[in-house]
């Protein structure tokens, strides 16, 4: 046996993995919660008369309002149960399906913390966090938890090292001048130097935070400034639950019995539920998460095969933990003809889709050429004997520069498919530095 | 206990210090001028609005006193004189003036001559009664379509209210005029009283409608946005039969006063007066283009110069707007395509450069 595989084999407390569990469920069930008092189910869920798919998910339809709402509710139960350390794989495995079933309704909605949240809830199928008889876990585990939550910040700060973060603070700049008013600090917020401070200590935190948090010298001092870097970015950007997941998941870097420092272990030993499973089935199901790591830590690069900015195009940006990378702004607006009688007219997609997703489909091309398919349908269906050609205007600013055309407005993007080539007609973006 | 390392000392008096060396002198955030200004702006257009129609019912009094040529043309002037303020209020659709409707109650678009029509038949003689009706039967287009007949002239208008029928036709346009007046006088309190729109706007950063300066310009901009949007898609775009293929003449706004393309500069001028301020760039009553040229000089000089060609496309376009469709669709599609283009750098430069893109989210970001 090599000294890695004695190295992974090796038993530590199961607390850390404990805490890390009961604060994940906790706040699972709190944003399930949550989506329903902000009305969500209603606006993003069945108001929408079309939805726009992942590719590949096309089958997840819309969910009835009955399904929706119970949804939510297998959600928040499932969170709680994880939270308990009740039947910890299986809930986990229901907190996996009814979140992701709800993630994957509609495209525009993606975020990179629902990913990450789909991705934690896999591994912990595969890997409950749960101590086995002896009230531990073998190493490898808790290395595989923290592997998943590590990455997020790795991934994110690699996609910091581009140059309208590093050399033009973007979109920092653009984000921060937007407080100015506010009480005490907010007249630094408007500052260039500060915009600059912020992108590359972001960048710095991004990358050094996980050595730095595995590190026993810098631990405690890494996980203030997770904690004062997500409170700060949740207190001023609209991010949501983020910042409690990763303060959360950052747990997991501390001592693995660091819960027994503060006093909290016999809190926690009844939630810690020990459990023995036949030794085989753990090692085959760790192999599993380790291959589900490998795939999110391979993804991210698929972006290299794209020519031009990825912030411009954002061919392979998903699944990738770019995360607050980008400020875009876009305007789209179909042209649509009828070959069959020569007729052409425009389409505003805000006629039918709503205002969230009209925001997000002004900038991402696969978007716009979903709804160019769904449109080409609707109308060949609405008009029997017409063979519909869509063309599109689409208008986008990355980082306020000039505005530029985003889609070849010469394509007749009803018969360009969908898929994971890159899209020709997909204009080069711009190359001046951003005007602000 | 521990005693604090002498370098972390040093460490946090650097820091203080740092900071107050950096602390910026001068506050360059005009954010909350900008709201004041604007609400002060749309209070002067309010105001002006109010005057004329008051105006226009004093008017209509004396063409129903004494039909005639003159009275006519002195009823038809005053309406023309409510237009201006209220097409520049229209250029930003935000606050009561949307929110409560009073946008379709004073200006259903488009003209329905049938349902206008309808009102008259009703025999509608009380403001409750008028407010049954609907908004299609009434506000400043039925006023105009009883003023006013492109085909026939003002003789045939001076002959309607001449016939034995004149005295009730000239008692609902008198109604109509009191309603547009009453529904402004509405309009002008929604903004002015205590706790007011105007208010909300000229505190924002401590309102209720808008805790942050961020939130008020959001919702600015998006004014002028969704006013610029509906100058170029249904007031140029959809009488020019751009979903239909054809000339769609019934969709032409002011259609029957040909006053159709001075709505559309008077919309222009309104985008105009909230992004320059009252009297171009001045620092007592700033616009928008305060805000936007001290985050980039060269986005803001893209909006000066799309005004501008939008201005110029609008004037290039023969009168009237109803037969410049079907004669020369071209300068039409060209106007709509310069407005269009304006609308195109607020939205995509203006609010990209603002992040406003960010605070709109109805959902988590990432």
């Amino acid at each position: 046996m090599s000294e890695v595989d004695q190295g992974l084999g090796q038993r530590v407390d199961a607390a850390s993995l404990v805490v890390l569990r009961v604060a994940l469920g906790l706040l699972l069930c709190a944003s399930a919660l949550r989506f329903v008092a902000r009305g969500w189910v209603e606006d993003q869920l069945l108001a929408p008369s079309f939805h726009f798919h992942y590719w590949g998910f096309a089958w997840v339809g819309e969910p009835a309002p009955w399904l929706a709402y119970t949804l939510l509710g297998v959600l928040a139960a499932a969170g709680l149960a994880l939270a308990s350390g009740l039947a910890t794989r299986t809930s986990a495995l229901v907190a996996l399906l009814s979140f992701t079933w709800i993630e994957l309704v509609d495209l525009t909605y993606y975020l990179n913390h629902y990913y990450f949240l789909t991705c934690l809830l896999a591994t912990f199928v595969l890997v409950p966090p749960r101590p086995e008889a002896d009230g531990r876990v073998p190493q490898w585990k808790l290395a595989l938890i923290r592997t998943q939550v590590g990455l997020v910040y790795v991934y994110a700060g690699l996609a910091k090292l581009e140059s309208d973060w590093l050399v033009h603070a973007q979109p920092l700049k653009i984000w921060l001048a937007r407080f100015a008013d506010l009480a005490w600090i907010g007249r630094w917020l408007d500052e260039t130097w500060l915009a600059y401070a912020a992108a590359w200590s972001g960048a710095a935190f991004d990358l050094l935070v996980v050595p730095a948090l595995l590190w026993p010298r810098t631990r405690k001092w890494a996980f203030a400034a997770v904690v004062v870097f997500h409170v700060a970015t949740g207190l001023l950007l609209p991010i949501g639950m983020f910042p409690w997941f990763m303060i959360a998941g950052a747990t997991v870097f501390l001592a693995p019995s660091w819960p027994r420092a503060w006093s909290i272990t016999s809190r926690f030993e009844l939630l810690g539920r020990p459990h023995a499973s036949p030794l085989r089935l753990e090692h085959a199901l760790g192999k599993l998460a380790a291959a589900l790591l490998l795939v999110q830590l391979v993804l991210p690069w698929r972006t290299l095969l794209y020519p031009g900015s990825a912030l411009w195009h954002e061919q392979g940006f998903r699944f990738g933990y770019r995360v607050m990378l980008v400020e875009k702004a876009g305007l789209v607006e179909y042209r649509v003809r009828d070959r069959s009688t020569g007729r052409q007219w425009r389409i505003d997609p805000a006629a039918e889709l709503t205002p969230m997703q009209v925001r997000m489909l002004s900038t991402q091309p696969d978007l716009i050429l979903q709804y160019a398919h769904h449109l080409a349908a609707r109308l060949e269906h609405e008009l029997p004997g017409s063979a519909i050609e869509v063309y599109v205007d689409a208008f986008v600013s990355l980082h306020c520069r000039p505005h530029r055309r985003l889609i070849d407005p010469a394509v007749d993007l009803a018969r360009e498919h969908e898929g994971l080539a890159p899209k020709p007609w997909i204009l080069p973006g711009p190359e001046e530095p951003p005007s602000c | 206990m521990n005693s604090i390392p002498r370098t972390s000392i040093f460490g946090v008096g650097a820091l203080a210090l740092g900071l107050a060396l950096a602390c910026p002198e001068a506050q360059d955030d005009h954010r909350a001028e900008v709201a004041s200004s604007v609400a002060q702006t749309v209070l002067d257009d309010l105001g002006e609005a109010n005057q004329a129609a008051e105006a226009l019912r004093s008017g209509l009094e004396g063409f129903c006193a004494a039909p005639d040529a003159g009275t006519l043309a002195q009823a038809q002037a005053a309406w023309m004189q409510l237009r201006g303020p209220w097409k520049r209020l229209l250029a930003l659709p935000f606050g009561p003036i949307v929110d409560e409707g009073y946008a379709s109650a004073i200006d259903f678009w488009p003209a329905r001559p049938s349902s206008i029509e309808g009102g008259l038949a009703s025999g509608a003689s009380s403001q409750a009664e008028l407010d049954a009706l609907g908004v299609a039967s009434k506000g400043m287009p039925a006023i105009e379509y009883l003023l006013w007949d492109p085909q026939l002239g003002d003789a045939a208008i001076l002959e309607l209210y001449l016939a034995a029928e004149g005295p009730q036709r000239c008692a609902h346009v008198e109604l109509l005029a009191a309603d547009v007046a009453l529904r402004l006088d509405e309009l002008d309190a929604a903004w002015r009283d205590p706790g007011g729109f105007a208010e909300q706007l000229e505190q924002a950063g401590s309102s209720e409608a808008f805790p942050t300066l961020a939130l008020a310009i959001d919702e600015l901009l998006n004014a002028m946005i969704a006013g610029l949007h509906e100058l170029d898609d249904p007031k140029l775009g959809a009488p020019l039969g751009e979903s239909v293929g054809a000339p769609q003449p019934d969709l032409v706004e002011s259609r029957f006063s040909d006053r159709s393309l001075l709505d559309i500069r008077d919309g222009l001028d309104g985008f105009e007066r909230a992004y320059f301020g009252s009297g171009e760039g001045s620092e007592d009553a700033p616009g928008l283009s305060l805000v936007v040229a001290s985050e980039s000089a060269a986005v803001d000089q893209r909006v000066r110069d799309a005004l501008e060609a939008a201005r110029a496309a609008v004037e290039a376009v023969p009168e009237p707007l109803r037969t410049a469709i079907v004669e020369a669709p071209e300068q039409v599609a060209a106007a709509r395509e310069a407005v269009h283009q304006l609308r195109v750098v607020l939205t995509v430069e203006v609010a990209s450069l603002l992040g406003v893109t960010v605070s709109l989210s109805d959902n988590d970001g990432d």
